[in-house]
């Protein structure tokens, strides 16, 4: 791979951020023909710079991220939300790549009950400001075939009816996964109970793919980058096209502090080289911008980007997350033959069938969906233990309940499954600039006003209570649990702040995530999304991504 | 490809070392057929990691100035206790006692220099996880003893204690 950090020329357009939807744009636009600069605030890593893989290096000592004291967001914590608390950022990876370097790679697709979300959400509280988005999922689904064909996502069709609609005909570009050996037990567990789990689709090669290697199952996915290029992210996908036609300069090294305007219009971007530099100009008629909502919407504050309607930075979602861990006495531990996972697991099965719901105890219409890991395997050893629990309110484990949580580890086989849910939109949720504390660059930090509505915990808590009682039913016993609380200090899926719409009056982006103010200047990452969802976000990012840039106006 | 450069010394000095040795073996007291902190010598691991500097991880300044106050802390409460024994002469039974009234936070007279005594509980057990599951590079986890017996990476193997080796921690007698 290549990258020019030489002194740029002229270009068409900038892209702000070589992550997920920086890299895609650049790999967009340069096959049409334009001159990109792509300016990125990390380094360009390369896939040896994660090896040795070591938990305690990548993980615990926190090395990709940026750390609390010097380059935090500040959350409103307490109550009555006026307690500024620096919270860590551990969903930022500043580096070439952006998060796709420690990336899960889950890659379910957005679908109709999150484009019409009020067509599926019934009794929408009057506090929340739902609306359903200016496009459908079937105006998406070519999009989404091309991010899962251009980043390589494995799984397959039609497995279940809980699954994403798939248009007849198409299958991903290579199998799943090989399954985990809990796959058979599990689907059997959640059949009884009328639901059908299924292969997840993943942005992780099965086997040779688009010249990188299959899944070695190492042990370390989450949090680590991949030593072996298995695992898709931007710099491995998307980016080595773009350089690879001689008109994209990924310029490393270089924040964007500022997004320039005229008399409504894109000028280019201001950024500098090093911390406490000196702030310089780059010129393009076209910006296209990529750097996770919160980083998003404060750049667009920051560069006073005309709000009329008081829009940007509002609407800041996170989905809801949860978890809950089971035990199975009853079951030997779950070792993979050459047909299964081995015992350095990364999760197969996706459940979707509590997206919708339609049950007379509860008002939640929609809730979420699952990941299923094994909790021996699925992460490496130091996190594991530090969040050994043995059932609710029994956690931080040591002297003999640590061992016994451990043996049950070796012994027993076991299920952990992340919820990821629908939160709803509310105004007051906020990204704005921090009066005080300012980040290595000199520009101000985002202070974030964020409470869940009690819809969200609702939900959360009914979908995470059905999973718990079939996996009782199945002889599980509980172990790990965790439902949201209404403050949520941050997460790695977070949407909104620049809303797209068709109205400017309700909307900071237009259709085409363009700024209804500043022509020429366009987002790419999940601010665009008017609602939450309620799935993994950033297969949608991407295929969003690629529906803009191939539409993207002449530069002029 | 990253490197490790490990310290050449330690932080701690002598009565430091056992106290941390005593306190980790009861929150991961080995046995007989269960590799615990002193097989693994996660002592050792952070040790090590406050020789290192906030290059290593942001954390460690604050660290460095944290272990002797807090050693201290308990030791005071271990004497008073224990009619002037120190931590480092605690037998496991005791040590665990001494953890469980530092987690609940009600060790008397604690002092105000130090960490709260739940985040100092918190602060102890993180790091003797790490030195007992983290990698051995980092000088804990001996010979991946917590990682053979867990099965991280490899099948669980059993454990056995080597013949006429004693956990060379304090309390396997207890
Ligand atoms: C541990 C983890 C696991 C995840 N797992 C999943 C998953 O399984 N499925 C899923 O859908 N999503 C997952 N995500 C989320 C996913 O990685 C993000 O949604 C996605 O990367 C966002 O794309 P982006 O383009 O907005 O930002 P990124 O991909 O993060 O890229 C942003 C880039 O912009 C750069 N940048 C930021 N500010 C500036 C500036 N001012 N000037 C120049 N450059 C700048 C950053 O350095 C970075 O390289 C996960 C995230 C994490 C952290």
């Amino acid at each position: 791979m290549t990258a020019t950090t030489t002194a740029p020329g002229t270009y068409d357009a900038i892209v702000v951020g070589a992550g997920a939807g920086g890299g895609t744009a650049a790999r967009v636009l340069t096959a049409r023909g334009r001159r990109v600069a792509v300016l990125e605030k990390g380094p360009l890593p390369v896939a040896d710079d994660f090896l040795p893989y070591d938990e305690l290096h990548f993980h615990t000592h926190k090395t990709l991220i940026p750390h609390r004291d010097t380059d935090p967001n500040i959350y409103m914590s307490g109550p009555g939300q006026d307690r500024p608390t620096p919270v860590e950022r551990w969903w930022n990876v500043n580096m070439a790549g952006g998060a796709t370097n420690v990336w899960d790679a889950n890659v379910p697709r957005y679908t109709e009950e999150d484009f019409r979300v009020l067509d599926h959400l019934h009794d929408v509280p009057p506090d929340a400001d739902m609306v359903n988005w200016p496009w459908t999922y079937r105006q998406f689904e070519p999009w989404f075939e091309r991010a899962e064909y251009e980043w390589g996502v494995s799984g397959r069709a039609r497995q279940s009816p809980a699954q994403e609609p798939i248009r007849a005909g198409y299958d991903y570009v290579m199998p799943p996964l090989r399954p985990h050996a809990a796959v058979p037990f599990l689907t059997e567990a959640f059949g009884r109970a009328g639901m059908r789990p299924y292969l997840g689709p993943r942005a992780i090669n099965s086997r040779v793919y688009d010249g990188r290697p299959a899944c070695s199952f190492c042990g370390y996915n989450q949090f680590f980058g991949c030593g072996l290029n298995s695992r898709a992210s931007a710099l491995n996908t998307v980016l080595q096209r773009a350089l690879a036609t001689g008109r994209c300069d990924l310029l490393t090294g270089h924040c964007v502090t500022r997004l320039v305007h005229e008399d409504g219009r894109v000028r280019g971007v201001m950024y500098r080289t090093e911390p406490g530099g000196p702030e310089r100009f780059l010129g393009a008629s076209q910006v296209l911008v990529s750097v996770q909502t919160i980083e998003s919407a404060r750049l667009f504050l920051v560069s006073e980007v005309p709000d009329p309607s008081r829009l940007i930075g509002h609407y800041l979602t996170y989905h809801t997350h949860g978890s809950a861990e089971v035990t199975l006495p009853l079951q030997p531990v779950w070792t993979g033959d050459g047909a299964q996972q081995p015992s350095t697991a990364i999760g197969s099965l996706q459940l979707r069938d509590l997206y919708v719901v339609d049950d007379p105890a509860t008002p939640v219409t929609k809730a979420g969906k699952f990941s299923v890991y094994d909790p021996y395997t699925c992460v490496p050893p130091v996190r594991l233990v530090k969040g050994a629990a043995l059932g609710p309110g029994r956690s931080g484990l040591w002297g003999e309940d640590l061992y016994t949580y451990l043996e049950e580890l070796r012994h027993q086989g076991g299920a952990y499954f992340s919820f990821t849910g629908e939160a709803l939109s509310l105004y007051d949720n906020r990204v704005e600039l921090d009066p005080d504390v300012t980040d290595p660059w000199g520009m101000p930090a985002a202070r974030i006003w964020y409470r869940h509505h009690a819809y969200d915990l609702a939900a959360a808590r009914y979908a995470i209570d059905r999973v718990v009682r079939v996996m009782g039913d199945a002889g599980g016993e509980l172990r790990g649990y965790d439902v949201p609380g209404a403050e949520n200090p941050g997460y790695g899926h977070v949407q909104g702040t620049l809303r797209a719409g068709t109205d400017p009056g309700t909307s900071v982006l237009d259709e085409n995530c363009q700024s209804h103010t500043v022509s020429g200047l366009y987002v790419l990452d999940c601010a665009f999304m008017p609602t939450a969802g309620a799935s993994n976000p950033t297969l949608t990012l991407l295929a969003n991504a690629y529906r803009v840039c191939e539409q993207l106006p002449d530069p002029g | 490809m990253w490197l490790l450069r490990p310290s050449a010394t330690g932080c701690f000095d002598k009565d430091q070392r056992r106290a941390v040795e005593v306190l980790f073996d009861a929150v991961l007291p080995g046995g007989p057929r269960r590799p615990g902190a002193a097989d693994a010598d996660a002592a050792e691991y952070v040790d090590r990691l406050l020789a290192m500097g906030p290059e290593t991880h942001p954390e460690i300044p604050a660290w460095r100035l944290a272990y002797p106050v807090l050693l201290a802390a308990l030791d005071t409460a271990a004497q008073r206790a224990h009619g002037g024994r120190g931590v480092a002469d605690l037998d496991r039974a005791e040590a665990t006692a001494l953890l469980r009234d530092l987690a609940a936070g009600t060790l008397p007279d604690w002092p105000a220099a130090a960490l709260a005594q739940p985040a100092a509980f918190a602060l102890l057990r993180a790091h003797c996880i790490e030195g007992c599951f983290g990698d051995p590079r980092w000088g804990g986890n001996r010979e991946a003893v917590i990682w053979r017996w867990f099965g991280h990476l490899t099948p669980a193997e059993p454990f056995t204690r080597p013949a006429g080796a004693t956990a060379d921690g304090p309390g396997e007698d207890s």
